[in-house]
């Protein structure tokens, strides 16, 4: 009962925020100087081709109405059409955007797979060697800027090696992505390597922060061998923080494909975005914000969920 | 007694830690030994190195500090290299810590953990150690032993924490117990069936029991001897009856002095108070309620009291008793949802921010914890200016002013220019006291303000609080938990339970001859530090709480 207010509650305020987001990003949007005729039609438009483009699009009405309308529209599940690629908005995403989040979670995957073991590693081994390189080692990591450190990726494994591919899969569906996953191992690197860092630095500290709870100190009193007592105790309750966070950390991921989509000529939705930015796409860039808006949202709300069902205690807080 | 080995024979133990500073000596050359089935406490004030023996003989030091000497278990020594097995800790020695709310795993059910306990010494399936859990904690006496053993800590009180805690120590049945301040974080009431249970226990198995404390009720209450320690040295050993009634040591002599015991007959004397004078605060029929709709808690409800000029009123209650909470009231840190608090005569809830402000500034706080309330980035002098510069214009030279306030709390003026980090506890309580009274306050509210603090140092802040308000002439709400504290320095008392005032009365006939059985049966738990009065008591109270049931 008390949960199905608490979710009720949730989704009230994500739509709130997500209404927001909309507001702000058309107003923004709007505000840019030269409008989507311009870059549409190319610079050798007439005023005449311009007007007319603009009364086609109802870009002639004022801001408040095209907003009213484009919010009407959006909630048919009708966002528009692309100006530069002549599709609906709905359709460019509905191919795109399952690619990108395929990119996403493998990404995030292969960054857990690493960052989960060697926080704990280094928590457990805290200022000896071991901890002192990955931290170096993570910091660099964290530090390179994702396009610079997947060129080296390419440089390297693609140039020099040529172990893998340097271009992503082209595929136009999910499973054509999936069908060449040599192509996918450095886009799904280049995009882990950041989180690699958060994620281990994360682990690291709650880690140390539970082995200096006195519940450890009880374990070992009672007799539990300190292997048992990172295993049963140490390791859940640090990861409880680190799942929560991993739902914070969403905008974080479409923030990297972006650059990695680019980089690596990925057909998802980080490219689309980039693509659309370029040419002034209104309902495109919108297409995209909102869908980014309403993950940011969801995943915040996952996390809070999440960590109800492994926190018992933030369960009876509601 | 038979000749064969003690359960425990520390000899020569010696602990120092490496520190930033260089090394210092925790303990020095302790020898102690306890026979299976007796029960041994080690008690002393904080830094005594008490809760360093009770580590060391666990095996359980920080990484910076080295052992020497022998510690025995049944002739074994475990500081001798090779000798702590995986047997040693759970099944040689178990251990009860001081704070039940953060010994146990917060996320792991608590039946889960003591079968965790039980596995980790016997090779049993985890259902037979699920089993065996529930038994544990019906024999620590959890009720509902099956339906608590799915419980997550936080859905237990202090005292059944600690009861998961001693079913933890003694799931395998462990030759000697170590309990470092088992009944410390508990409540008075609670105290008592821990010291109970504690007792039981040990008749049923025959454990020795090392007891470290600093209150000298508990080792009346439970210890067959006693060891008296300071900087380090155990000052005093013998029989627990020897010891506390005619201590041979000094320093045992001054600790015994200085420990507040609760009277049980009438003193006489007048209770001078002045029942025609308008009281400085005056709470009627207050209410404060924390959260809301179905959930909400009603930390007070319809609470009344009067304090007049230059009295002092203790509130008295356990935790979650609401006297904080009425504290706060007072200082009009938090309103309440019903009821009118008068400050000085006027109405808090009627007078704007400007007016309220004005009024507070006849106000003066001492809070529980000297080192959270003082800003450690400020020097002592600043700290005690500081109400001065809230209030600009009060005081017309406060360098002077400090000096004198410094004096009056009895501290020498070169700590003006330290930090309030350099001082000790004490001397930081001190400074607390001089900067409530810095705008000559006709009302202190202290909160719980000796009880961070050992019972020497308590004695002594008491001392001075009192001798300040026979000069200064303020009044005083003094909140406290200990009632042997109340009595001493509050003419009248509050009994709290539940946010609704219990029982109130003048002290000299609240806390002899109460009225409400609530009263009775906080009165009847607290141990006094004679043990012979302290066994009556205990039989005393036994008998009532079993004519109850």
């Amino acid at each position: 009962m008390t949960s199905f207010w608490f979710v009720f509650r949730r989704l009230v305020q994500a739509v709130t925020v997500i209404f927001f987001v909309t507001v702000v990003v058309f107003l923004l949007l709007d505000a840019l100087p030269g409008g989507p005729a311009r870059g549409i039609l190319g610079p050798d438009a007439t005023e005449q081709q311009i007007a007319a483009f603009n009364a086609s699009q109802g870009l002639d009405q004022p801001a408040v109405v095209r907003y009213v309308l484009y919010l009407g529209r959006t909630l048919s599940g009708d966002l528009g059409v692309s100006y530069g690629l002549n599709a609906p908005v709905t359709e460019l995403l509905a191919e795109r955007l399952p690619k990108t989040l395929v990119l996403t979670t493998l990404a995030a995957l292969v960054a857990l797979v690493i960052a989960v073991p060697l926080g704990l590693l280094q928590a457990v081994r805290q200022n000896r060697l071991v901890d002192y390189i990955a931290t170096v080692v993570t910091f660099v990591l964290y530090a390179t800027p994702v396009f610079f450190f997947g060129l080296i990726l390419i440089i390297a494994f693609s140039q020099a090696a040529r172990w893998f591919p340097s271009q992503a899969p082209q595929g136009q569906t999910v499973g054509d992505v999936l069908a060449e996953p040599q192509a996918l191992v450095l886009p799904v690197l280049a995009g882990a390597a950041g989180l690699i860092a958060v994620f281990s630095r994360y682990t690291r500290s709650a880690t140390l922060e539970n082995l200096s709870e006195d519940y450890v100190r009880t374990a070992l009193a009672t007799g539990t061998p300190y292997p048992r007592i990172i295993r049963q105790h140490v390791l859940r309750n640090s990861l409880t923080p680190l799942i929560a966070m991993l739902g914070y950390q969403i905008p974080v991921l479409f923030g990297g494909t972006l650059v990695v989509e680019q980089l690596f000529n990925y057909p998802g939705m980080g490219l689309l975005f980039w693509n659309a930015a370029q040419s002034s796409d209104y309902p495109v860039l919108l297409g995209c914000v909102l869908i980014i808006a309403i993950a940011t949202v969801l995943g915040s709300l996952l996390a809070d969920l999440a960590q109800s069902v492994i926190d018992p205690r933030v369960r009876s807080t509601r | 007694m038979t000749s064969t080995n003690p359960a425990l024979d520390i000899v020569d133990l010696s602990v120092t830690f490496a520190t930033e500073t260089g090394p210092v000596d925790a303990v020095r050359e302790v020898s102690l030994r306890i026979e299976p089935g007796e029960i041994v406490a080690l008690v002393g004030e904080s830094g005594s190195g008490k809760s360093t023996v009770a580590f060391a003989a666990m095996r359980l030091l920080s990484g910076n500090a080295t052992a020497t000497g022998r510690i025995e278990y049944d002739g074994i020594d475990i500081l001798a290299p090779g000798t702590v097995t995986r047997d040693f800790r759970g099944r040689t020695a178990a251990m009860v810590f001081q704070e039940p709310a953060t010994a146990l795993n917060p996320l792991m059910r608590v039946g889960d953990q003591v079968a965790a306990a039980v596995r980790n010494h016997q090779p049993v399936s985890r259902a037979e150690a699920a089993r065996q859990a529930v038994q544990l904690l019906a024999r620590v006496g959890i009720p509902e032993p099956e339906k608590r053993a799915r419980s997550f800590p936080f859905q237990l009180s202090g005292g059944q924490r600690q009861r998961v805690v001693i079913a933890l120590a003694i799931a395998n049945s462990p030759k000697v117990l170590i309990a470092d301040e088992p009944t410390t974080a508990l409540d008075v009431t609670v105290q008592a069936e821990i010291l109970d249970l504690l007792r039981r226990l040990v008749a049923e198995t025959a454990m020795a029991v090392l007891l470290v404390t600093h209150n000298m009720g508990v080792v009346a209450d439970l210890a067959d001897r006693v060891a008296v320690m300071r900087h380090g040295r155990i000052v005093e050993l013998g029989a627990t009856a020897d010891v506390l009634l005619a201590p041979e040591a000094e320093y045992t002599r001054q600790l015994l002095a200085a420990v507040p015991r609760l009277q049980l007959e009438h003193r006489g004397g007048p209770d001078a108070a002045r029942p025609d004078a308008e009281p400085v605060l005056s709470l009627t029929d207050v209410s404060v309620l924390y959260g809301r709709g179905a959930s909400a808690v009603h930390a007070l409800k319809s609470v009344s009291f009067d304090l007049r000029p230059g009295e002092t009123l203790g509130v008295v209650g356990e935790s979650g008793s609401g006297k904080s909470t009425a504290a706060r009231v007072a200082l009009g840190l938090i309103t309440p949802a019903a009821g009118t608090v008068r400050l000085f005569g006027q109405d808090m809830g009627r007078l704007g921010t400007r007016a309220r402000r004005r009024i507070q500034g006849e106000l003066g706080v001492v809070l529980q914890d000297p080192v959270a309330s003082l800003d450690p980035r400020l020097t002592v002098g600043e700290c005690i200016a500081e109400p001065m510069r809230v209030h600009r214009g009060k005081v017309d030279d406060p360098g002077r002013r400090v000096r004198e306030l410094l004096d009056a709390v009895q501290l020498p003026a070169s700590v003006l220019g330290r930090s309030p980090y350099e001082l000790s506890g004490g001397q930081r309580q001190r400074v607390s006291i001089a900067r409530a009274l810095t705008l000559d306050p006709r009302l202190v509210i202290a909160d719980e303000p000796t009880s961070a603090l050992d019972v020497s140092v308590q004695a002594s802040v008491l001392a001075v609080l009192r001798e300040l308000q026979d000069d200064f002439g303020f009044a005083c709400l003094f909140v406290s938990h200990d009632l042997a504290v109340i009595q001493q320095i509050a003419r009248r008392v509050v009994i709290l339970l539940s946010g609704v005032v219990e029982e109130a009365g003048p002290v000299g006939e609240t806390l002899i001859t109460p009225h409400s059985a609530y009263t009775r049966q906080l009165l009847d738990a607290v141990p006094s530090p004679d043990p012979v009065q302290q066994r009556h008591r205990r039989e005393l109270r036994l008998s009532r709480v079993g004519g109850m049931q």
